[in-house]
């Protein structure tokens, strides 16, 4: 299985996250795992806010969500972090709603694409 | 090394910066909420914090206001964390007390730099406590003996006379100077002069309490403040002293010197010691007694 992980339209831009953090691969990786945890929390604490319309905790969540995906280098999970964070600012529940929607898809897109380049990884070490 | 503390309630930047700053050789405290990191900027004595904008507990700019009220010495250099699109709270956080700030996500060279402006600002001002520290010793000792200055061990007398008021202990006073120094002086010079009561200064610090306080009252003269001391007590003392100095010779170049001091010495336990200055009168008055019956004697009122 010959697998390519292109650059373009990836949730995260490798390379810039690398960079960012001095070139420790093994760091990032950790960090990485530690992101993917720290979202699922906060998924869950952002559809409860939505439920009981907490839009303090919508806030927060969002501009916390925002800073974690900035400093990896994740442009689209940024941009809509700071969507929520604005939702929570407007008060505004169907922004709120939407965006966890499109949050999910990323959180999955970003999933896959660190469980491929795993799997590349690990090829690669076996060739 | 610099003692630093992040906090951030963002796992992600918070091990980023725990990563760099201990490997920029920062002493790292890490905590994830406001009230942690105030409760450790107190303890460990932080000289540079990384606050991020919005914490549980206690924001980064109330931690900042809390830290500034905290009126210390040593100064804490402020470095606030802010994502990309809020730059119009740095003006908020400046006015804090912030003295820097970094927007998120960090570009590690950027934060290297302003971390190594904020080390020469704190190392700036460590040197400047330490020369404080310097001249304030200068200002209270004696330049020749090393001994404190008269204005200090005056000082001290009234300090210890007024605890030993409010404690009800008894406090002791030696007053004391060197036989013939005049006669030293003219017979070897004032260089000379000064050698021997270098001499004498250090026998006599060497030979009191590690409590006690001795100064330099005068050209020849010589005040020991001795706390918790009894008339007996304070009476030992002063033979000990008199017998170091003139049972061993000062040696100064190739010259063996035999001297000899008078001591006065007298303590609250005596009646009529109500104030510091009839401490040192009478101290004074039993020195002079000391002279007037031949010297290298101790005389106790």
């Amino acid at each position: 299985m010959n697998i390519q992980i292109s650059q373009k339209n990836s949730p995260i831009e490798y390379s810039t996250a690398l960079n960012r953090i001095g070139g420790d691969r093994t760091f990032l990786s950790e960090l990485l795992r530690v992101y993917l945890n720290d979202f699922s929390i906060r998924y869950s604490k952002l559809k409860n806010a939505i439920r009981k319309k907490n839009f303090f905790l919508l806030h927060k969540q969002g501009h916390e969500l925002k800073g974690a995906s900035a400093n990896l280098s994740m442009p689209l999970l940024e941009q809509l972090s700071y969507q929520m964070e604005q939702a929570g600012k407007e008060k505004n529940i169907k922004k709120a709603k939407t965006t966890l929607e499109e949050l999910y898809r990323e959180y999955v897109r970003l999933s896959n694409f660190i469980l491929l380049r795993e799997i590349t990884s690990k090829n690669c070490l076996r060739r | 090394m610099i003692r630093l503390l992040i906090a951030d309630d963002d796992p992600i930047s918070m091990k980023i910066l725990e990563k760099h700053t201990r490997e920029w050789g920062f002493e790292v405290y890490t905590v994830n909420d406001g009230k942690k990191a105030l409760k450790i900027f107190k303890k460990k004595n932080i000289q540079i914090a990384l606050l991020d904008w919005m914490m549980p507990h206690l924001s980064g700019i109330d931690l900042c206001k809390h830290i500034r009220k905290q009126i210390g010495e040593e100064y804490t250099y402020i470095v606030l964390l802010t994502s990309r699109r809020d730059q119009d709270d740095v003006i908020e956080g400046l006015t804090a007390g912030a003295d820097d700030y970094i927007t998120k996500p960090f570009n590690r060279h950027e934060l290297k730099v302003r971390l190594k402006t904020g080390s020469r600002i704190i190392n700036l001002q460590l040197q400047l406590l330490e020369s404080k520290r310097k001249i304030q010793e200068i200002a209270i000792h004696d330049s020749l003996t090393t001994l404190l200055n008269r204005a200090e061990i005056i000082r001290i007398l009234s300090e210890e006379f007024e605890q030993a008021q409010r404690e009800k202990k008894p406090l002791g006073i030696i007053m004391l100077d060197i036989d013939h120094f005049k006669k030293i002086n003219d017979t070897f010079g004032h260089p000379f002069g000064d050698l021997v009561l270098n001499k004498v200064a250090l026998r006599l610090k060497e030979n009191v309490r590690i409590y006690d306080k001795i100064g330099r009252y005068g050209g020849e003269e010589f005040l020991a403040v001795l706390p918790n001391c009894s008339l007996d007590k304070a009476a030992q003392i002063a033979e000990r002293l008199r017998l170091t100095i003139c049972k061993r010779k000062i040696k100064i170049d190739t010259k063996l010197l035999s001297i000899s001091i008078s001591l006065g010495c007298t303590s609250t336990e005596n009646l009529n010691m109500n104030s510091p200055e009839k401490l040192l009168s009478t101290s004074d008055y039993a020195l002079y007694e000391a002279k007037k019956k031949g010297r290298n004697r101790v005389v106790i009122i």
